[in-house]
C-alpha cells in the first residue's frame, strides 16, 4: 500500500472507489445482515459483479504511466486486514485504503458520525488529493449513503466553484461536527484548484430510480453494472474498446452476464441519454479493429445487432458535462423532506390511520 | 436455475397506462431472481420519461418502440424473443390480434378467457375456483362450452394441483332442460366424458365454491364477474360510510375487523393478476383496463408462472 508518490512513473489517472455496494456486495441495512458482514472471511465477501474486471483493466500494468486506486470506505478501521486480505484474492493492489474510525466515534460520544458520511468522506477525499500527485479522477460509488452528493461536492470544490461561506453553509445543513467541518474548511481552503474529476459512477445497489440524480447533472452516471461504467468511459475516450470488451467477458465468466443483460444496459445508458446516437455509431465504426476473443463466438456481431435494432427512432444527443453547480442545499432539504413523507403510518381497514 | 423467459408487456393497454405498467415491470425487474425479462411495448418516449423516475433494473428491461403494440408483441413471440403477452388493453382487440398472429390449438375453435377467483370450502379454507369464458367472446355453440370445460380442467390442474377438477355449466337451474339449448346440448356431451362432470349450477355458485371450473359464454361470465367485484367493492364501501357514522357501528366493525380483512384479502381480484386467454398455442395473459401496477405486476407473474407450466402444451394434451 502506497500513497501513490513512491512510483515514480507519471500518474495518468486516479480512480477513487467506495467499498460496500460499490466494490463489494454488503447488507447493512438490518442487524442480521451487519453482523454477518462483520464476520465475514476476505474469501466470503461477494463482489458486485463486473467491479473486480474493472478495476483489474484499469489497474493493468503499464511501463511508463500508473493509475492511482484509492478507497475510501465507511467500513470501521478493524476491518482493515480482512479487507487487504479481500484485494489480494481479488488481485487488487490499491494504492490507499482509508476506513472510518467508528469506535473513536463512539468513544468521543459523536453518534451522529457514526452513520454521517459528509463530514468523514468529503475529508478523505481532500486528504488524499493533498497526499497524490494531480491527475484526471473517476470517482465509484453507490446510492445508499450520500456518495452522489460528497462526490459531486468534493468535484466542485476542486474545481474552485464552491466558496468558503457555501461550503460552510452545505456542512451546517449536513449536520456535520464542528471538527472535521474546521479540518474540510482548511483542506478546501488549501486545495490546488484544478477540474480533475470527469465521471462520477454511482452503483443503483439499491434499486433507486435514477431520476433521483438528476439534480447532480451529467457528470454523476447512475449504473446498474460495471459494463455501463466501462462503455461510458469508452465513450468519454478514457479507455480503449478492449477494456470493455474485456470487463464484459469477466462478467459473462463470473457473474453469468448474457448478450441480453449487455444489450439492455446499453439501451438504458441512451435512454437517459447518458451516450448519443454518436456512440453507438462509434462503436460499430471501432468494432473491425477490435479483439473480441475474450468473449463467446458472434457475440460482438449480435451486440451491436441488437443495440442497433432497439436504438431510439430519433437521434440522441448525449447529456453534457457542463460547469453548473448543483444546488446542493436545496439537495439536502428535499432529501430529508422526502425521508419524512416516506416514514410509514399504519393503515386502518379502510385505508385511513385509526383514530386513537 | 430457470431458463430466461421473455414477457412481452403492452405499454399502451389499461386506463393508467404507459405508468401502471411501468411501475408493475419496474418493481418486478428489481426483484430479478428468476432469469425473466420484460419487453415493453409502446411509446418509447413516455416509457422512458417513467423508467427514470421509477426504481428498476434496466439489466431485466427492454424497451420496444412500437406504434402498435400489441401487433409488435405477437411478433416478438413469434420470432422467439419473448415468451408471452400481458396486456390491459380491451379483450375484443387483445383475442383479435392473437387470432392475426397465433395458431389455435388443434380442434379448439374459439378462445376463451378463464378468470380466477377465491372461494372457500366448507370448513372455511380457501381455494380457488375458475370461471371461463370470461368474455374472450360474447357467444358459445355447445362445442365451444365442451372445449371451455376441457381447457378449464387442464387449467385448473395447474392452478389448483387436482388431478380430476369438478366441472360445472353455469345455468339458471340445476335441470339443463331449463338450459337454453346450446348449454342443455353441452351439458349432455360433458355427461359422456371421463370428466368430474357435477351438471349445470345457478349463479349463487359462484362465490360459494365447491366447484373447480364453472363454464358459461362470455357474455354471461364477464357479467358474473363484474358482479362480484362490484358486490365486494360496494359492501366495503357501505362498511366504511357505516364507520365514519356511528360510534356502535366503529366499535362493531373494529371487532369484526379480523375477518372483514380476511374477506377484503380474498375477493381482491388485483392479488389474482389478469385472465389467461386459453385456447392459443402461446401465453397471453389479459388484464382488466383498471388495473393497478400491482394488478399489472400480478398478471406478469401469472404469465411467467403459465410459460414455466407450459401451459399451452397441457390444454393441447387434455382439450384435444
Amino acid at each position: 500500500m502506497s500513497d501513490g508518490t513512491a512510483d515514480d512513473r507519471k500518474v495518468v489517472h486516479i480512480y477513487r472507489w467506495d467499498l460496500d455496494k460499490t466494490y463489494i456486495k454488503t447488507e447493512f441495512e438490518s442487524l442480521r445482515g451487519l453482523i454477518r458482514t462483520a464476520f465475514q472471511k476476505p474469501e466470503e465477501k461477494a463482489n458486485v459483479p463486473g467491479a473486480v474486471a474493472l478495476l483489474r483493466e484499469l489497474c493493468r500494468p503499464r511501463e511508463h504511466e500508473r493509475v492511482v486506486v484509492t478507497f475510501v470506505s465507511g467500513s470501521p478501521t478493524q476491518m482493515r486486514d480482512v479487507l487487504l486480505k479481500k484485494f489480494e484474492l481479488d488481485g487488487i493492489q490499491p494504492d490507499l485504503l482509508v476506513l472510518k474510525p467508528i469506535v473513536q466515534n463512539i468513544l468521543k460520544g459523536r453518534f451522529r458520525a457514526v452513520k454521517g458520511q459528509v463530514g468523514y468522506k468529503l475529508g478523505a477525499l481532500l486528504d488524499a488529493r493533498r497526499t497524490s500527485a494531480l491527475a484526471p479522477e473517476t470517482l465509484f460509488g453507490d446510492d445508499a449513503e450520500m456518495d452522489a452528493f460528497i462526490y459531486s461536492l468534493y468535484a466542485d470544490i476542486v474545481s474552485g466553484r464552491i466558496d468558503a461561506e457555501l461550503l460552510r453553509a452545505i456542512m451546517v445543513e449536513a449536520e456535520v461536527y464542528t471538527s472535521p467541518m474546521q479540518r474540510i474548511m482548511d483542506l478546501a481552503a488549501n486545495v490546488e484548484l484544478r477540474p480533475t474529476v470527469g465521471r462520477v459512477f454511482i452503483n443503483l445497489e439499491g434499486r433507486t430510480a435514477p431520476g433521483r440524480f438528476l439534480p447532480f447533472g451529467a457528470r454523476v452516471v447512475p449504473i446498474v453494472n460495471y459494463f455501463q461504467a466501462a462503455i461510458v468511459l469508452w465513450s468519454d475516450r478514457v479507455v480503449s474498446l478492449d477494456v470493455v470488451v474485456r470487463v464484459a467477458a469477466g462478467m459473462i465468466e463470473r457473474d453469468d452476464y448474457g448478450l441480453v443483460d449487455f444489450a439492455n444496459s446499453f439501451q438504458d445508458l441512451m435512454r437517459r441519454r447518458v451516450l448519443g446516437s454518436d456512440a453507438l455509431q462509434r462503436l460499430e465504426a471501432a468494432a473491425p479493429d477490435v479483439d473480441f476473443a475474450p468473449l463467446p463466438p458472434e457475440f460482438a456481431e449480435r451486440f451491436v445487432a441488437r443495440i442497433r435494432a432497439l436504438a431510439p427512432r430519433t437521434e440522441v444527443t448525449a447529456r453534457e458535462v457542463d460547469d453548473s453547480v448543483p444546488d446542493y442545499l436545496e439537495i439536502l432539504r428535499s432529501d430529508r423532506a422526502l425521508k419524512e413523507r416516506v416514514t410509514e403510518h399504519p393503515r386502518s381497514l379502510f385505508g385511513r390511520v385509526d383514530l386513537p | 436455475m430457470s431458463d430466461p423467459i421473455t414477457i412481452a408487456v403492452d405499454a399502451t393497454g389499461g386506463f393508467g397506462a404507459p405508468a401502471a405498467v411501468v411501475d408493475a415491470v419496474g418493481e418486478l425487474s428489481c426483484r430479478g431472481t428468476d432469469h425473466v425479462y420484460y419487453a415493453v411495448l409502446g411509446p418509447e418516449h413516455r416509457i422512458s420519461e417513467r423508467l427514470v423516475r421509477t426504481p428498476h433494473n434496466p439489466e431485466r428491461i427492454t424497451v420496444v418502440s412500437a406504434d402498435d403494440a400489441l401487433a409488435r408483441a405477437c411478433e416478438l413471440i413469434l420470432s422467439g424473443e419473448a415468451d408471452a403477452l400481458v396486456s390491459a388493453g380491451s379483450a375484443p382487440r387483445i383475442v383479435s390480434a392473437a387470432h392475426a398472429a397465433f395458431d389455435m390449438l388443434p380442434e379448439v375453435r374459439h378462445a376463451a378467457l378463464a378468470a380466477v377467483y377465491p372461494t372457500w370450502d366448507a370448513s372455511g379454507a380457501e381455494r380457488f375456483s375458475l370461471l371461463l369464458d370470461v368474455g374472450a367472446a360474447l357467444r358459445a355453440t355447445a362445442d365451444e362450452l365442451v372445449q371451455f370445460a376441457l381447457m378449464g380442467i387442464a387449467y385448473a390442474r395447474i392452478v389448483t394441483g387436482h388431478e380430476r377438477p369438478s366441472v360445472a355449466l353455469l345455468s339458471v337451474s340445476s335441470d339443463p332442460a331449463d338450459a337454453p339449448p346450446e348449454v342443455a346440448e353441452a351439458a349432455r356431451r360433458l355427461e359422456q366424458l371421463d370428466i368430474d362432470y357435477v351438471g349445470c349450477v345457478e349463479g349463487a355458485q359462484i362465490p360459494r365454491g365447491g366447484i373447480d371450473v364453472i363454464v358459461c359464454e362470455g357474455f354471461a361470465g364477464d357479467v358474473a364477474m363484474k358482479v362480484i367485484e362490484g358486490f365486494a367493492d360496494a359492501a366495503f364501501e357501505l362498511a366504511e360510510n357505516a364507520y365514519h357514522r356511528k360510534f356502535a357501528y366503529r366499535m362493531g366493525l373494529r371487532l369484526l375487523s379480523p375477518g372483514l380483512t380476511k374477506i377484503r384479502r380474498a375477493v381482491d381480484f388485483e392479488a389474482y393478476g389478469g385472465a389467461p386467454l386459453l385456447g392459443f398455442d402461446k401465453v397471453i395473459i389479459v388484464a382488466d383496463p383498471k388495473s393497478s401496477p400491482r394488478a399489472i405486476a400480478n398478471a406478469i407473474k401469472l404469465a411467467t408462472k403459465n410459460v414455466r407450466a407450459d401451459l399451452p402444451t397441457h390444454i393441447a394434451a387434455t382439450a384435444t
